[in-house]
C-alpha cells in the first residue's frame, strides 16, 4: 500500500523534472542579484516555497521592457521535493544488497547534504558583535534586517524592551497594534533602504513630515537596495510612523538607522524610547574589549593584522578569561564562534562576527558519506572488472 | 503455524520519509516566530557598557589610520587637526566628528550629500541658531569670506549673544562638509585662525592599499620628486602663462593667462573623488544643476582614460574646462576658469598642457 503511494513519488522522470526546475530557478536567482542584494535573492528565492519572477530578469532592459511575472517554486520546495524524490526511490526500489551498498552510503551522503542545508538555513544564526575599546557588550546585530525597539527604562535594574521585526514593517499600509505595545503604530512609509537630508539641505516635499523626536529637522527618502555583493553595504532602511494612543495622536517620527539614538515618547506621563536598529539578540554572556591592536605594513596604509584582546565573561558557565581573537583564529564559546572580521574607524573598535551553525558538522558528515560511498562502490566494480581482464 | 508477514511500516526508507515530512514542517513553522512582536528584559547596561543604540550604518573601516599626531579623518575624507584641538565622542548622528578647542568649546564637523539647498539656505540656518532672523543674498554675503586657492569658504556671524564661525567645503567627494563652533566672540577670535587651518586641511583620503614599497600619494604631491623618479611628465608652461606665486600649497602649479584665465594643477590621490562627482561640484560652481551619471556629461576622450570637460554657466557669463587624466594611484585634475572669452583663447593651449603633462610617453 505504502510502496503503492510511494511510487509516483519515486519516479525517476520526477527527478529530471526537479533538476531541471532546479537548474532554471538557479538562473534567475543569479540573474536577480543584478538588482537585489545577495541576501535577498538568497531568502526570496532559495530559502522559500514559492517565488515571483519577473520576466524582465530574463531580458536586459535596454533590449525591451517585458512586463509580467511568472510564479515558481522555491528552493525549499525543490530541496523538499528532491529529498522526497530520493527516498521515495529507496522505500520503492530498496533491495539490500552487498553490491549496492556503495550507491545507498552516496546517496544517504547527499539526503544528508540536503537535511544539512535546511538545518544550516533555518536554525543558523550570524550577526557582527561591535564592540568599543574599554566597553562591554553582550548583544550581537544582524546587519541583514532591522527592527523597530520601544524600550521602557522606568524599571531600577533592568529595561523592558518590545521589537516589532522588519517583516512587519514592510506590510502596505500597516497598523500596528499588540498587547505588548504602549501605543499603536502606524507606518506612514517604509523604505528598506534610504538616505538622509540634514537640515541644511533641500528636503523638498518631504520636509516636515516628521513633526516630533530629535530627528524631525532631519528627512528621509528611499534608495535603491544595497546590491550586497560590496561587504561595505548594506541596507539603512527608515520609516516614518505615526503613533497613538486611543484616539490621542502622539506624533510623527522619522525613524531610521541613521539616527542612532532613541527617540522619546510619552505616554500618559511615562517615557519610552523608540529607535529603529539592527535586529539585535541578547546573549547570556559579555565580551569585554580590553584592547584593539591593528599593526600596518610600515609606510602604507595596509593591513598587517588585526586583532582584538577581549574578556569573555559568562557567569551561567563560570566562565571569566582573557582571549586574544585574530586572523584565523576565532573565540568559540557556547556554539558559537566569534571571527575578527572588520573595526571601527581610527581604531576605536572592533567588530566581530559571531557564527551559530548547529549543522556546521553535517556538510562534513555527508561529504564523508558520499566519498566513502563512490570509493566502495568504484572498489565492487573494478575488482571483478580487473578479474575479466586476467 | 500462523502466517506473518513482516511489518515494512517502520522500515529505514520509511522513516526517513517521515522524517523529512517532519523536518518540514518544523522548518516552515520555525520561520513564523521571527516575524511575531516579542519582547524581553535587558539588565541595565552599566556607564562602560555599550547602550541600546544601534551600530550607525555610515561608519566605514576605510578611513585613514592617522597614524600622525593631529591627522584623522572619517567617511574617505583626510583632515589635520590643529594641536590646540583634542577629538571628543560623537553622540549626535548628526555630526562626523567632534572637537574640543580653547576652553573646551566645541568644534563640530558634519556632512551631507550634494550642494546642501545653496549657501543663502546654509547661512540663514546659521543665523537662526544664533537668533538673527534670515536675509537676503546680500547679506549673506557680507558674512561669507572665501579662502584664496581653497574650496572653503568661511562664515562668520555675530548673533544676538554668541558669535558663529563655520566653513562650507567642498572637497569633491560628492558631499558639503560643514564645521562649525559657536561661542563667545573673544574667544572664537582664537580659535578662528586653527578653525580656516583644519578647514583647507581637509583633501580626499586614498581608499586603495599600497603595495609595501610605495608610498602613498597624497594631495599636491611633491613635483619636483614626481618628476625625477618619472611618474610625472616635466613641463613648460605655454608661453604667456605666468606662474602664480601666492598658489595654495595644496595645487601642484598654478598659472595666470595674459588674457586673464586661471589654470591649476591638482594631484589627488586614487581618483580623487571621481570624474562624476568633481564635474557636478564644477556644475555647481556655476550653477548649474547635478547630473546623474557621467553619460549626460559630453567630454572629449583624450584616451588612457583621460578626459576634458567644457562647462560654462547658465548666464554664459563663466566657463571651466577641465582635464581629467587618471594615473593609477592617483589622477591629475587640471583646471581652465575664467570668463568665456579669456578661456576661449586658452583653449588650445591647455588642451596641449594637459597631454604634455599627464599623457606623453604613457
Amino acid at each position: 500500500m505504502v510502496k503503492k503511494l510511494l511510487k509516483p513519488l519515486a519516479s525517476l522522470k520526477l527527478s529530471v523534472v526537479i533538476f531541471a526546475l532546479s537548474m532554471f530557478l538557479i538562473l534567475a536567482g543569479t540573474l536577480a542579484q543584478v538588482h537585489d542584494g545577495i541576501w535577498t535573492v538568497v531568502d526570496d528565492y532559495f530559502r522559500s516555497l514559492s517565488v515571483t519572477i519577473p520576466l524582465q530578469l530574463f531580458v536586459p532592459q535596454d533590449i525591451a521592457k517585458i512586463p509580467g511575472a511568472i510564479w515558481f517554486p522555491g528552493g525549499l520546495t525543490l530541496g523538499v521535493a528532491m529529498l522526497v524524490n530520493l527516498i521515495a526511490a529507496h522505500t520503492v526500489r530498496f533491495k539490500f544488497r552487498k553490491k549496492r551498498i556503495g550507491i545507498i552510503l552516496t546517496h544517504l551522503g547527499v539526503i544528508l547534504l540536503l537535511v544539512g542545508e535546511f538545518v544550516t538555513g533555518f536554525a543558523a544564526q550570524e550577526g557582527n558583535m561591535t564592540i568599543r575599546e574599554g566597553e562591554t557588550v553582550n548583544f550581537v546585530e544582524d546587519i541583514r534586517t532591522s527592527e523597530i525597539a520601544i524600550v521602557d527604562q522606568s524599571m531600577p535594574s533592568e529595561d523592558l524592551v518590545v521589537v516589532i521585526p522588519q517583516r512587519q514593517l514592510a506590510k502596505k499600509n500597516a497598523k500596528i497594534s499588540h498587547g505588548l505595545l504602549p501605543f499603536t503604530i502606524a507606518i506612514d512609509e517604509w523604505m528598506p533602504n534610504s538616505q538622509i537630508l540634514g537640515p541644511m539641505q533641500d528636503q523638498h516635499d518631504r520636509k516636515g513630515r516628521a513633526d516630533s523626536g530629535m530627528a524631525r529637522e532631519l528627512a528621509a527618502f528611499p534608495v535603491p537596495r544595497a546590491n550586497g555583493v560590496d561587504g561595505a553595504t548594506v541596507d539603512a532602511p527608515s520609516a516614518y510612523v505615526t503613533l497613538s494612543k486611543g484616539d490621542r495622536q502622539l506624533g510623527t517620527y522619522l525613524l531610521s538607522l541613521f539616527v542612532n539614538q532613541p527617540q522619546a515618547v510619552e505616554v500618559d506621563g511615562k517615557m519610552y524610547w523608540i529607535s529603529m536598529r539592527f535586529k539585535r539578540t541578547y546573549k547570556p554572556y559579555s565580551l569585554y574589549l580590553e584592547d584593539f591592536k591593528h599593526d600596518l605594513f610600515t609606510g602604507t596604509q595596509m593591513a598587517r593584522n588585526y586583532s582584538s584582546q577581549v574578556r569573555l565573561i559568562d557567569r551561567n558557565r563560570n566562565v571569566d578569561r582573557e582571549v586574544l581573537i585574530y586572523m584565523n583564529h576565532p573565540l568559540r564559546h557556547a556554539g558559537e564562534t566569534f571571527y575578527q572580521a572588520s573595526f571601527l574607524q581610527d581604531d576605536a573598535g572592533t567588530v566581530l562576527q559571531v557564527v551559530k551553525n548547529p549543522g556546521w558538522l553535517i556538510p562534513y558528515v555527508s561529504s564523508g558519506l558520499i566519498t566513502l560511498g563512490m570509493l566502495i562502490h568504484f572498489g565492487i566494480r573494478l575488482v571483478p572488472a580487473l578479474r575479466r581482464r586476467s | 503455524m500462523k502466517n506473518r508477514t513482516k511489518s515494512r511500516t517502520f522500515s529505514l526508507p520509511m522513516c526517513l520519509v517521515l522524517a523529512t515530512g517532519a523536518l518540514s514542517t518544523v522548518v516552515v513553522l520555525s520561520g513564523c516566530e521571527d516575524d511575531e512582536i516579542h519582547a524581553y528584559r535587558v539588565p541595565r547596561q552599566a556607564p562602560n557598557q555599550a547602550t541600546n543604540q544601534a551600530s550607525a550604518p555610515t561608519r566605514s573601516s576605510d578611513a585613514p589610520a592617522g597614524g600622525q599626531a593631529g591627522e584623522g579623518g572619517a567617511n574617505g575624507v583626510s583632515w589635520t587637526m590643529p594641536t590646540a584641538w583634542h577629538e571628543t565622542e560623537t553622540t549626535s548622528s548628526m555630526r562626523i566628528a567632534t572637537f574640543h578647542a580653547v576652553d573646551e568649546i566645541e568644534v563640530t564637523v558634519a556632512a551631507f550629500p550634494g550642494d546642501v539647498g545653496g549657501m543663502v539656505a546654509n547661512v540663514n540656518r546659521w543665523r537662526g541658531q544664533v537668533g538673527l532672523d534670515p536675509t537676503d543674498d546680500a547679506g549673506v554675503n557680507a558674512h561669507t569670506e572665501p579662502v584664496e586657492d581653497s574650496d572653503v569658504i568661511i562664515i562668520d556671524i555675530m548673533g544676538t549673544n554668541d558669535r558663529l564661525v563655520g566653513s562650507v567645503i567642498d572637497v569633491g567627494d560628492g558631499q558639503t562638509w560643514f564645521v562649525k563652533v559657536i561661542g563667545d566672540s573673544k574667544k572664537l577670535d582664537q580659535i578662528k585662525p586653527d578653525l580656516i587651518e583644519f578647514s583647507v586641511s581637509f583633501h580626499v583620503h586614498q581608499k586603495h592599499s599600497h603595495t609595501e614599497n610605495e608610498p602613498a600619494a597624497a594631495a599636491g604631491g611633491d613635483v619636483e620628486a614626481m618628476v625625477e623618479s618619472g611618474e610625472l611628465n616635466g613641463w613648460a608652461p605655454p608661453s604667456g602663462w605666468m606662474t602664480d606665486p601666492d598658489a595654495s600649497s595644496i595645487l601642484m602649479a598654478a598659472f595666470f593667462s595674459d588674457t586673464g584665465a586661471r589654470i591649476t594643477l591638482t594631484a589627488l590621490a586614487g581618483d580623487g573623488g571621481g570624474g562624476l562627482g568633481n564635474i557636478n561640484r564644477w556644475r555647481g560652481q556655476l550653477g548649474l544643476e547635478e547630473l546623474a551619471t557621467m553619460d549626460d556629461q559630453p567630454t572629449k576622450d583624450l584616451g588612457d582614460g583621460a578626459m576634458i570637460v567644457d562647462l560654462i554657466s547658465a548666464d554664459e557669463a563663466n566657463r571651466i574646462m577641465a582635464g581629467i587624466v587618471p594615473m593609477g594611484r592617483q589622477s591629475l585634475y587640471f583646471k581652465l576658469t575664467g570668463s568665456v572669452d579669456e578661456v576661449n583663447v586658452e583653449i588650445e593651449a591647455f588642451e596641449a598642457f594637459v597631454r604634455q603633462v599627464g599623457l606623453e610617453g604613457r
